[in-house]
């Protein structure tokens, strides 16, 4: 078991690598494999193609790769944190949270300055994300123990009220609705490289946090009095790692939206290969969170060839019966609360 | 040395408690249900914060140790194992050591000889590589027992931890506590004789105050114990040890 761990991790890498292959290979357009190579090597033949590859195709692997670890760190940390199989950023309303300040900013940002799109989107993503992960927190908590529907029912009800301002903002802000509302859905397309370059921001940081917790995850899994005996300073962790998860999350959906279920099913395939243990959890799941989005998202692209599928439609169809049966399974194992 | 000053706590004690413990103290916390034995036990591991008064640690204020340097001193061992997810038993013991690490810092030569001390004493070296989910409920306890034990502390807490086991594995979990020559033990039991047989100091807690403090002799005298259970009870010698034993009277015929 031990030493089939690094070879997992090594794996997902792998995986990553293929996906991102893939993702520069297969599109809309049809680009000849032998080109694809040559110009992300130097350079090929027909700048045409150079266009697609290195302009449209390989910021979007790179951004779908970035925020399918974002997504599934976060989640991975969130399902640690809550002591919560079916906790994500998307069923607990963190990525509403991050989606009503983005929009905000994005309404607002254009009648103010145009030129602080960049950094106010993803600033008041985060804010939002920050204050949704700390409500459901603090709603979901009783004395010590925070009950497994609690914690659904609290990101159900933060999720709702929090989407009902975004309809609010859109509704406002009607002609810039369509915008708003393809974003929302959750997409990869056409990002710049500065943007690429900011969630790769995000994700450094949230990762590094993150990561930097493992044996804190480990041991908070075991409760809270038991992880506080183990010396973890367990309110501070807590809070490094709820702000940790909603930068992640800002950082995503401030340019893509809101990816759903990435956070939640990835952690727990990593989970079923290289066990309970973070410090292995931790690094499989951000490769495969990776790979994972760059699947569904060069899929979305092919699938229905002309016409692009938002990303977050292919994780939504794939993740909530996933959802269910996880919810089927806990609630089973729970004796039916 | 590990103290409590005048302590008060929010709930659960009386006012004030005063409570020395010596370091390698053995020492039995017992009492009727609600007696505050537990409420006591969390509050002299530091994760209880006083109203008043202090609990200390050689000296210093436990409130004052960061939960670091307290888990490198204090180990606590729970009534029951939250274990809902398949680490190994290895894994789950050298949770003991986090105290000890650096972040990122792998385990060290002290780390692997505290782990496999523990194992050892615990007699858990052949299920090291188990899910603890799959073990039985005494084998979970032991495992709780070890975690802590890697941790290396001066003190370690229990809190019932004979309350899943049968008395074959009651005897010789209580049997390991006191062959730890290096560490304090304070232990919460309900089942007063397993106390006076195994601890040469009890502690009776009474609605949150120390009613008795002292050898298993001075302690369990027939009038303290019906006093304080509302009960009945005769006691006896231990027929090899002669440690006193508490049994119940009954009114019912023979």
């Amino acid at each position: 078991m031990m030493s089939s761990r690094p070879l997992s991790t090594l794996g997902a890498a792998l995986l990553l690598l293929a996906a991102g292959a893939a993702g520069c290979l297969f599109g809309a357009v049809d680009v000849p494999a032998a080109e694809v190579i040559a110009w992300l090597t130097g350079g090929g033949s027909d700048p045409r193609h150079g266009v697609v590859v290195l302009e449209l195709r390989l910021p979007r692997v790179v951004l779908g790769g970035l925020v399918g670890a974002s997504l599934a760190l976060a989640g991975a940390a969130m399902q640690g944190l809550f002591r919560n199989p079916l906790a994500d950023p998307y069923v607990l309303g963190v990525s509403s949270g991050a989606s009503l300040g983005a929009a905000l900013a994005l309404v607002l940002a254009v009648d103010i300055a145009p030129l602080l799109d960049l950094a106010s989107v993803p600033v008041a993503a985060f804010a939002g994300a920050l204050i949704a992960a700390f409500a459901v927190y603090r709603l979901a908590r009783f004395g010590d123990s925070m009950p497994l529907g609690a914690v659904l029912l609290a990101g159900v009800a933060v999720g709702l009220t929090l989407s009902a301002g975004v309809a609010l903002v859109l509704l406002v802000a009607e002609e810039r609705a369509g915008d708003v509302m393809l974003w929302l859905m959750g997409h990869l397309g056409g990002p710049t490289w500065s943007e690429v370059a900011c969630v790769a921001l995000t994700t450094a940081i949230g990762a590094l946090v993150v990561g930097a917790h493992g044996r804190e995850l480990d041991a908070m899994l075991m409760g809270e009095d038991a992880a506080a005996s183990l010396g973890v300073d367990v309110e501070r962790a807590k809070l490094r790692l709820l702000a940790a998860s909603a930068l992640l999350v800002a950082g995503s959906v401030a340019f893509c939206g809101a990816i759903g279920f990435v956070g939640l099913i990835v952690p727990h395939a990593a989970r079923l290969v290289v066990g309970p243990g973070h410090r292995w959890l931790l690094p499989v799941s951000a490769l495969a969170g990776g790979a994972a989005l760059l699947l569904a998202d060069t899929g979305a692209r092919v699938a229905f060839s002309g016409r692009e599928l938002p990303v977050g439609v292919v994780t939504g169809c794939l993740g909530g019966p996933f959802f269910l049966v996880l919810l089927r399974r806990s609630l089973g194992r729970a004796g039916g609360g | 040395m590990l103290a409590a000053v005048e302590l008060s706590l929010a709930y659960g004690l009386a006012p004030g408690l005063d409570l020395r413990l010596e370091p390698h103290a053995r020492v039995a916390v017992v009492g009727p249900n609600g007696a505050g034995k537990s409420t006591l036990l969390r509050a002299l591991s530091g994760r209880l914060r006083p109203t008043a008064g202090s609990v200390e640690l050689d000296g210093c204020p436990l409130a004052d140790l960061p939960a670091r340097a307290r888990a490198q001193r204090i180990g606590v061992v729970p009534q029951s194992a939250a274990f809902d997810h398949d680490f190994t038993v290895y894994e789950i013991v050298a949770m003991g050591r986090h105290p000890h690490r650096r972040r990122f810092a792998g385990l060290g030569r002290d780390d692997h000889r505290a782990i496999e001390g523990a194992l050892g004493r615990l007699d858990l070296g052949d299920l090291r590589d188990r899910s603890v989910r799959r073990l039985s409920g005494g084998e979970q306890q032991r495992v709780l027992v070890a975690r802590a034990l890697a941790q290396a502390p001066g003190w370690l807490l229990l809190d019932e931890p004979t309350a899943h086991l049968d008395i074959a594995h009651t005897a010789r979990l209580l049997d390991i506590l006191a062959s730890l020559p290096e560490t304090g033990v304070v232990c919460v039991l309900h089942d007063l004789n397993l106390a006076a047989l195994h601890f040469p100091r009890l502690v009776l807690l009474n609605a949150g105050r120390v009613v008795a403090d002292g050898s298993p002799a001075e302690v369990c005298t027939e009038t303290r114990l019906r006093e304080v259970y509302a009960a009945k009870v005769h006691v006896v010698a231990h027929p090899t040890t002669a440690a006193p034993q508490v049994l119940p009277a009954t009114r019912a015929p023979r």
